[in-house]
């Protein structure tokens, strides 16, 4: 082999490892659960019969399935949504501290490393209905006239989830926006401010722009993280009441380990993966366009 | 050149390391097969039960020369999702702890073994046959009946007394048990019926019980047909939806935990049950039981019962010694220390707490009347959960009962036809 060749191959060769990390620890598992999809696969039976897109066809026949859908897009987008703006918002407040700021930004953060099961118990026991302080403080204020079932009444919970969500991950956008604001273009704020600009058009013309990479591959994170959320959602309400707060890893998970069929919880994953694939498509043509532009790619 | 020859060397200590712990590893398990059982952490790795764990592990390592016990446990959550998704991927325990609801699956796929042909002949005869058939499958003993369960009607005498009622006279009836309830909240405030449907389970599967029906019916050919178009099912909901307005407004979210709880802290007049044994109930004075009340004045009494078997993996290598531990589990000197339910035979309830107790004589009473919500078949989940979302759609949301009755019936006919 010449030289020549060894120096062009190198960079591919370096690139093997991951490769096979990525193969074995993310292709592996992709490929086996669309094999396990296509099959009628239970713990009832040892037979594993291959049923090609039967599984699919029932799941999206479903009558649960849109309802199950419509609650994941609502869980996921309200969700994100609001950590983003409530996120953006609390570290463009902070960045302007000039004291306690190191303080706050710590602060912040406790939220988002307490675990989830831990945050739903303690949410849980502060919304309960009769018992809960969120009630009694509502009600001692005279905002509410009688207890709110916040995570009982079905057409309230899936709110209730949300916020708790919200509460938990946005320290993350909080977080992210205060590392992207580390590198502000200040000549371009300082700038536009000797040019009259009041603070809302600097952040809205100069700062925002500056930080779209940031809140592309936030949003990015986040959307995946909160449609996959499992942890507060089964420890507080199990999917119910009605399904108001059933989203499709509650379900999937329902299909595996309640009705122990695994050939339709893998089909109803791979729906999954589709539907965050194509939410997702937006927030990645984004972040390319930056990296493109930055020169990255 | 000198790093290359140094990385060479470590990378050299490293393997005759990795070989020497591989082949010690392999020594150790030439020289004793393991066996490895898996449960609950609740009781497998916690105090009290768990001295008895190790003692059952002692004893059968010193009676059985050439095997090691490995215990292995989760918490109960993970342990239900852990033990399918271990046969699920083709590498479960070799004994292991089966809930009786998963059974027919699991006895089904062929994933356990017919115990039978390696224990003595009659050994099973000592178990309550109620409970034993739980865990028979075409005819074959699948598991051993490790222990059973069943709910009875808790009330606070405090609140009777407070709310005019006798508190030596509990609820014999659903009619009685819906007017005692209302009376209690009317009197005193508080919630006259503690109501937890935050399980996908059927709601005080009990009551239902001691209707007399169930939710299908078996035929002698297998023919499985949806059995709730009945009066039975009809007078159960209804009663559940008469008492609505006793519950805890959150009686949506609660499970029987919850309720338990907070019975034991005076909150409700009355619950459905177990033997509350996890809580300090029996440290409180305010506390009567009875048997779960019936349909009508005239009916038998009935309980939901559940409960655990001790059930050997068919790939086992060991079958012979896998299925001696699960005999040393279900042995009448251990059995009632590994457990806080109550033994499924006597000898193992004549050394619990549940004889030597007074305070356990009425669930002893109960125990006879325990059954389940339908018999054992293939779907009883997903008939379960169909049967809850038709409750929970009725009581919470107010749906029109013969139009969700006639949609369970249907959908109870599409489970069942695969």
């Amino acid at each position: 082999m010449s030289k020549k060749t060894r120096r062009a191959l190198a960079p591919y060769l370096y690139l093997v490892p991951a490769t096979l990390i990525i193969i074995v620890m993310l292709g592996f598992p992709i490929i086996y659960n669309i094999g396990v999809s296509t099959f009628k696969w239970t713990l009832m039976s040892s037979e594993k019969v291959f049923t090609g897109f039967d599984n699919y066809i029932a799941i999206l026949t479903d009558e649960k399935f849109i309802k199950i859908v419509t609650t994941t897009l609502v869980w996921t987008l309200l969700g994100v949504v609001l950590q983003m703006l409530i996120g953006i918002g609390m570290a463009l407040f902070v960045d302007k501290l000039n004291v306690g700021k190191k303080f706050v930004r710590v602060s912040m953060l406790i939220p988002w490393i307490i675990p989830g099961v831990v945050t739903a118990l303690m949410w849980k026991w502060m919304l309960q209905a009769d018992l809960g302080i969120i009630n009694y403080l509502l009600m001692h204020l005279g905002i509410t006239e009688k207890n709110v079932l916040f995570m009982s009444d079905p057409n309230i919970a899936l709110f209730t989830l949300v916020m708790v969500n919200t509460w938990k991950a946005t320290p993350f956008w909080f977080l992210m926006i205060t590392a992207g604001l580390q590198s502000k273009p200040v000549d371009q704020m300082e700038a536009a401010t000797m040019d009259g600009a009041r603070y809302h058009h600097v952040v809205r013309y100069v700062i925002l722009p500056h930080l779209s990479p940031v809140i592309a591959s936030t949003g990015i994170l986040t959307a995946i993280w909160t449609l996959n959320y499992f942890d507060l959602i089964w420890a507080t309400t199990k999917g119910g009441p009605m399904d108001a707060t059933s989203t499709l890893p509650v379900y999937t998970y329902r299909l595996a380990f309640e009705f122990n069929d695994f050939g339709r919880a893998a089909a109803m994953a791979v729906i999954s993966l589709v539907i965050i694939s194509v939410a997702c498509i937006p927030y990645m043509k984004k972040m390319f366009d930056n990296l493109k532009y930055e020169g990255v790619l | 050149m000198k790093e290359k020859w140094i990385a060479a060397a470590l990378c050299a200590v490293m393997t005759v390391s990795m070989v020497a712990a591989g082949g010690s590893v392999v020594k150790a398990e030439g020289d004793s097969q393991v066996i490895t059982f898996y449960g609950f952490s609740d009781w497998v790795d916690t105090s009290p039960f768990k001295e008895a764990y190790e003692t059952a592990k002692a004893e059968f390592e010193e009676e059985n020369p050439g095997y090691t016990v490995e215990l292995q446990s989760d918490p109960w959550g993970d342990w239900e999702q852990k033990y399918k998704t271990m046969f699920a991927a083709g590498s479960p325990a070799d004994v292991f702890m089966v809930n009786n609801p998963d059974f027919p699956a699991f006895a089904n796929s062929g994933n356990l073994l017919d115990m039978g042909e390696y224990v003595e002949e009659g050994y099973f005869d000592q178990f309550f046959p109620g409970v034993l058939n739980m865990y028979q499958w075409n005819g074959k003993n699948m598991a051993v009946p490790f222990t059973t369960d069943c709910r009875i009607l808790w009330y606070n005498k405090e609140m009777f007394k407070e709310a005019g009622l006798d508190p030596e006279q509990p609820p014999k009836t659903w009619d009685e048990l819906v007017s005692f309830a209302k009376q209690i909240t009317e009197k005193t405030g508080k919630y006259g019926f503690g109501m937890d449907m935050g399980l996908k389970e059927l709601p005080t599967a009990s009551l239902y019980c001691a209707s007399g029906s169930q939710l299908v019916n078996v035929a002698g050919d297998g023919t499985i047909t949806p059995n709730v178009d009945t009066d039975e099912f009809r007078k159960y909901v209804q009663t559940l939806v008469d008492m609505k307005d006793t519950y805890e407004p959150d009686y949506a979210t609660l499970d029987y935990h919850d309720v338990a709880s907070q019975f034991v802290e005076g909150q409700f007049g009355m619950i459905i049950n177990n033997s509350l044994m996890s809580t300090d109930i029996y440290e409180k004075d305010f506390w009567g039981q009875a048997l779960i009340p019936t349909m009508t004045a005239d009916s038998e009494t009935a309980s939901f019962g559940g409960g655990f078997g001790i059930a050997v993996n068919n790939e086992t290598k060991a079958p012979e010694a896998a299925v001696k531990f699960a005999q040393k589990l279900c042995s009448p000197e251990l059995n009632a220390k590994l457990v806080s339910d109550i033994p499924a035979f006597q000898e193992g309830m004549d050394n619990s707490d549940f004889v030597k107790n007074p305070d356990y004589a009425l669930i002893l009473e109960q125990i006879q009347y325990a059954k389940q919500s339908m018999p054992k078949t293939l779907y009883y989940a997903e008939i379960e959960a169909a049967a809850y979302d038709t409750v929970v759609n009725i009581v919470l949301g107010g749906a029109d009962m013969d139009e969700a009755i006639a949609a369970l019936d249907e959908k109870i006919s599409s489970i069942v036809a695969g």
